[in-house]
């Protein structure tokens, strides 16, 4: 089977959003993250584990909005009681635009999300610098920044371990960004200056090929389809959605 | 012999440290010499070799006047192409590295010099099989030990066939086996090429270096006589003392990532006792410190600190008694003077050759004295029990004496220490047991080792 180019998976998450984004109920919002599911995973493995474990972070702030939302939509009590509890009184109106807005913020984080687990930070670079000709420099620089974050993270853990076995505290000051800030900045200042002693320059040859191929393109197009469909069958359809301006 | 490198009246000083390097006269570098630069730490070792680069004073800035000219032209007016044939590495291989795995990191610099994917391919397989790092090829770089690292930066280095060497501490991360191995290596396949080192643990070089010049503290520079090399330093062995009660008991102490690293470790430290461990890079060393530091917190066995088992004790209570020294001495500093970072200890910082930097501010030192400073702030905190990893990174043999003569008066007070390092006459020197992690087991080389 032919590699999918990570930039294919960067178009498909824009392309994916603008549903989700410009629906106006939560059927198509899911749908479409169920279609962007589906559609990733028979592309490339998806960490169930890590996913799983997002999709519990995300409850709380969810089940937040939509009870915010459920209490405070504007002019709902003109529609018909649907519910109530101890005296609190649940519109038609109101629970729609929970339900859409629950559903929309979800489907906009974990569409986000699996895209950013399936895409490959290293590859999505090499393919932006070989078929868009991003500038080698910035390219090289954004895999170094990319690097620095676990660089950075190691050196914070270890920077604290230190600051605990000092002064045996484990409330860290302010102060112990100095050392963090520091080793960022020596970071990024040998990263350069590897660049430079390496030869950077823009001619160079790629052992990693990221090809930009026509099953990319055909990848693209099926997707935008079945995106097209997905809106003709569920868009402005039903009920759930804003039915208030 | 061509003329490569021709210095005149170079002289540079940085902008935020007193430390400033003084090349009075005219010196010259030919093609072919393998050259050594020996000094006092702090002495401008590194800088020297950062103008033989060129980054000097374009990417780093400092006062420079005198000119450093290669092959009769200022390096700033090579093409980066033409400055890559000059392979430099630099003192901390984790900073240079800008790819995710090994394979891409190798490739990097052939890739900047135009030859072809496949021949890349090739070049990389031949010489990783010879180096034999074939199984680190498609790991990533952020789960390398620090040795592993430097090896990929030294490979990477190598595999641009660069006409010039320079090198900062090349083997400073490399356990013994692998450094003499490397050195080797790197020889018989580089042996027309310009190498210029900046090393202390010599021994590796004696055979090799056929020039060497030193730079004294006050940044005068001058020609050195190989034959005047002490290759190898030797150290006094400390006199044995009766250790106390145990402190530190490990039990069936098993431990691994995604593979077993630590399997059935047993050890024990006791009062005032001195114990070494040495072992491949990627055995497990750093990790085993780790451990015993209570860092990490899931392992099968029994670590024991006064009879209690540590993940029992409060951590306010067990590091009063225990303190780690990490392998990068930054990770130890916070404040913006070397006196507060000691609590104000004029006294520790005489003992540990640093008088004179109080008002310095730490990450202005040199490697060498970072290094010193991040042992004096153990210190300065009078603990029981110390695990030290790498304490003689960058140290010369004169300071690594005096670190000798310092854990060797600690451990008089009672003080116990675990050692982990390459450094095998400090070893030698120091210990009073020496234990061999190897394929996960802990084993007693001491004998071996001082025979």
């Amino acid at each position: 089977m032919r590699k999918t180019n990570d930039l294919t998976f960067l178009f498909l998450a824009f392309l994916y959003l603008i549903p989700i984004l410009f629906s106006d109920n939560a059927i198509l919002s899911l749908s479409s993250l169920l279609l962007a599911i589906i559609n990733i995973s028979i592309l490339r493995k998806i960490n169930l584990k890590i996913l799983i474990l997002m999709i519990a972070f995300l409850l709380v702030p969810i089940v937040s909005v939509f009870i915010t939302v459920l209490l405070y939509t504007k002019g709902a009590n003109t529609t018909p009681v649907i519910a109530s509890f101890c005296g609190l009184k649940i519109y038609q109106a109101a629970f729609d635009n929970a339900i859409f807005l629950a559903a929309r913020a979800f489907s906009l984080s974990v569409v986000s999300f699996v895209f950013l687990l399936v895409i490959k930070s290293d590859a999505l670079v090499f393919s932006l610098m070989q078929n868009l000709k991003l500038p080698v420099a910035i390219g090289y620089s954004l895999m170094a920044t990319f690097n620095a974050f676990f660089y950075m993270r190691d050196e914070f853990i270890r920077i604290r371990i230190a600051y605990k076995m000092r002064f045996q505290k484990k409330i860290f000051p302010l102060k112990l960004l100095i050392p963090i800030l520091v080793s960022a900045s020596r970071y990024a200042h040998f990263a350069g200056l590897t660049l430079e002693s390496k030869g950077l320059h823009k001619e160079k040859t790629y052992t990693e090929v990221h090809k930009w191929r026509y099953s990319d393109w055909l990848i693209l197009l099926a997707n935008l389809i079945q995106i097209i469909v997905l809106i003709i069958l569920f868009g402005n359809k039903y009920s759930i959605g804003f039915t208030l301006g | 012999m061509n003329n490569l490198y021709k210095l005149k009246d170079f002289q540079f000083t940085y902008p935020y440290g007193n430390s400033s390097i003084n090349w009075a006269g005219s010196y010259e570098i030919n093609s072919g010499d393998i050259m050594l630069i020996g000094g006092e730490s702090g002495a401008g070792k590194s800088t020297l070799l950062h103008a033989l680069k060129g980054f000097i004073p374009e990417t780093i800035f400092g006062k420079m006047s005198g000119t450093v000219l290669f092959k009769g032209k200022d390096l700033c007016h090579l093409s980066s192409v033409q400055r890559a044939k000059i392979g430099y590495l630099f003192q901390n291989p984790a900073s240079q590295m800008i790819h995710k795995t090994v394979r891409q990191e190798l490739a990097f610099g052939m890739e900047n010099l135009n030859i072809k994917p496949q021949v890349i391919r090739q070049k990389i397989a031949e010489f990783s099989e010879q180096f034999e790092i074939e199984e680190l090829l498609d790991r990533n770089i952020a789960e390398l030990s620090g040795g592993e690292k430097q090896k990929t930066a030294l490979l990477a280095i190598l595999l641009m066939d660069p006409d010039i060497l320079l090198f900062d501490e090349p083997t400073a991360f490399l356990d013994p086996s692998s450094a003499k191995h490397f050195v080797g290596l790197f020889h018989k396949i580089a042996k027309d090429k310009t190498i210029i080192t900046v090393e202390h643990n010599l021994d590796y070089l004696k055979e090799h270096i056929n020039r060497s010049i030193f730079i004294k503290k006050n940044g005068e520079i001058s020609e050195q006589s190989v034959s005047n090399i002490i290759w190898e330093p030797s150290f006094e062995k400390i006199k044995k003392i009766t250790p106390g009660k145990k402190v530190l008991e490990i039990k069936n102490l098993s431990f691994g990532y995604k593979q077993p690293l630590l399997k059935d470790i047993n050890l024990d430290l006791r009062e005032g006792e001195i114990v070494s461990i040495i072992g491949d890079n990627g055995a497990g060393k750093t990790t085993l410190l780790k451990l015993i530091g209570g860092i990490i917190k899931k392992y099968s066995g029994q670590i024991k600190y006064e009879n209690n088992e540590i993940r029992q004790i409060h951590y306010k209570k067990y590091y009063q008694d225990l303190t780690m020294l990490m392998q990068n001495p930054e990770n130890h500093f916070i404040f913006n003077e070397v006196i507060q970072e000691v609590n104000h200890q004029t006294d520790i910082l005489q003992l540990i050759n640093l008088h004179g930097y109080q008002k310095r501010n730490p990450f202005t030192l040199s490697e060498g004295e970072k290094r010193r400073l991040s042992l004096a702030i153990l210190w300065s905190l009078e603990r029981k029990i110390f695990l030290l990893d790498e304490p003689t990174f960058g140290q010369d043999a004169k300071n690594k004496e005096n670190l000798i003569n310092l854990i060797c008066q600690m451990r008089q007070q009672g003080k116990s220490f675990l050692i982990i390092s390459h450094d095998l006459p400090f070893i030698k020197a120091i210990s009073d047991r020496t234990l061999m992690l190897k394929n996960g087991y802990l084993e007693n080389v001491s004998g071996v080792l001082n025979a």
